[in-house]
């Protein structure tokens, strides 16, 4: 069949099918394209001719508080057993592919150099987001998303592995009143920014464990609830300037707390 | 602003009908418009023009969906730009979703033995109104609104290997309904 009978016979299927579609579609944008970028670039700005912070040990912020991890904090995280369901496989013997599912065993994990902790205000529910990225340095193979595209979750890396970014969100119902974001890696300084709804925390330093720098840009939406997360092993300019291009829209999902859950969210090194 | 009440403004010949339906559907129609062009500035112009379209279409028209009307619109008008701006380029997301539609309606008859488009207009809409609600909506969002499979799965919350999986599984049994019907 010829592919412009398809497309012809496509541009006339029932209304009644296509607002069913369209209805599924929920692209209320949080920050418009112009806005998120004006915004953002001014806080940069305005991080220009701030002084810089310098160490902060405690900071109380609006829907946000980070503290320095103390001396030997261990973080003891239980991921209970679950169901994965919906799991698609391959039956060796016939070849089809089957849909299923299993159970995954209780881990308990040990996390025992806290050297950075995030928590927040607790949430019920907040709206889920996803970002488009209009600036991502060139040089490295994108290995989930890119330039242009509405996703959730970004990573790029270089051919040798020697450099990476990430850009991640994160969501205040994810940890409620009793979890934290935590990180084990070892910081030398960090910048505040307060702009509007936007809170941007900047950290410097390595790794774990090892010599490889780290840079966290850290924007939290104090209204809407979400933390955007960009981490570079390269410069700080690398997240700012990925921050500057990002657009923000909610996608109409919803995302909730669940007590069933760990609520202890680890941050740190390297692709994952 | 309910739909209705945007369509009594264009009714009443009132210019604020248009900002309330660009401020409702305009990003929804950017985006479907983009899928089809991979050009912003495009797709923004595609949605600007339709905008004025749908001003001389309303009234006589009075649309059951205001939303699936105006992207509607949008979608043809970011068609033709397509094919204006470049019949040979292949890579646009419209492309991609044509392309595996394509390979799973191949027929054995030759060309002046196919279907009239209105024949498979009215074949699809049949298959689609046997099709479970959830794949319906996989099936037009992919074919019709050209989503990518990644959007297709965060809207619908599964994930883009299921996705993929149960479009293929729809394209199988389109295939099927249509030789079925002796239109394939």
């Amino acid at each position: 069949m010829k592919r412009e009978v398809i497309s012809e016979a496509l541009n006339n299927i029932s209304e009644e099918y296509r607002a069913e579609a369209l209805e599924m579609h929920s692209l209320e944008v949080v920050s418009g394209p112009g806005n998120m970028k004006k915004k953002i670039v001014t806080i940069i700005l305005a991080a220009a001719i701030t002084a810089a912070l310098g160490a902060t040990a405690y900071a109380a912020l609006n829907g946000m508080t980070a503290r320095d991890g103390e001396p030997g904090e261990t973080l003891i995280k239980v991921e209970p057993s679950h169901v994965c369901e919906d799991v698609y496989w391959t039956d060796e013997d016939t070849g089809e592919e089957v849909v299923g599912s299993f159970v995954e065993e209780e881990q308990t994990l040990y996390y025992d150099h806290i050297t950075k902790v995030f928590t927040f205000d607790a949430m019920d529910s907040c709206n889920e987001i996803e970002f488009c990225a209009s600036y991502l340095p060139e040089g490295y193979n994108v290995l989930c998303g890119g330039v242009g595209q509405w996703i959730p979750v970004t990573q790029g890396v270089t051919d040798s592995n020697e450099r990476w970014y990430n850009i991640d969100i994160y969501y205040a119902p994810q940890f409620g009143a009793d979890g934290s974001l935590f990180c084990m890696d070892d910081f030398t300084s960090e910048e505040t920014i307060e702009d509007g709804d936007f809170i941007i925390y900047k950290l410097y330093g390595t790794h774990y464990n090892s010599d490889i720098p780290a840079y966290y840009y850290l924007m939290y939406n104090t209204v809407e609830g979400y933390l955007i997360m960009i981490d570079s092993n390269e410069s700080m300019q690398i997240c700012e300037d990925i921050a500057a291009g990002l657009e923000i829209r909610t996608t109409g999902g919803v995302i909730h707390y669940n007590p069933n859950v760990s609520h202890d969210i680890y941050f740190g090194s390297g692709l994952g | 602003m309910d739909d209705s009440r945007i369509v009594d403004l264009f009714f009443e010949r009132s210019e604020q009908a248009i900002k309330e339906l660009s401020a409702k559907y305009g990003k929804l129609a950017q985006v479907v418009c983009a899928n089809i062009l991979k050009n912003e500035s495009d797709a923004e112009e595609c949605v600007n023009d339709s905008l004025l379209n749908t001003w001389n279409a309303i009234p006589p028209a009075k649309p059951v969906s205001l939303c699936a009307f105006f992207v509607d619109i949008a979608r043809k008008k970011a068609l033709d730009r397509y094919r204006y701006n470049s019949a040979e380029r292949r890579n646009s997301n419209y492309e991609v979703a044509l392309d595996e539609l394509e390979g799973s309606l191949k027929g054995e008859g030759t060309p002046s033995e196919e279907c009239e488009a209105q024949a498979l207009t009215e074949a699809i809409d049949r298959f689609l109104g046997k099709l479970k609600k959830q794949d319906r909506i996989m099936f037009v969002s992919r074919y019709y609104l050209s989503d990518p499979i990644p959007v297709i799965a965060r809207n619908t919350g599964l994930k883009e290997s299921v996705v993929s999986v149960r479009l293929h599984r729809t394209r199988e049994k389109l295939r099927t309904y249509l030789r079925k019907e002796d239109l394939i």
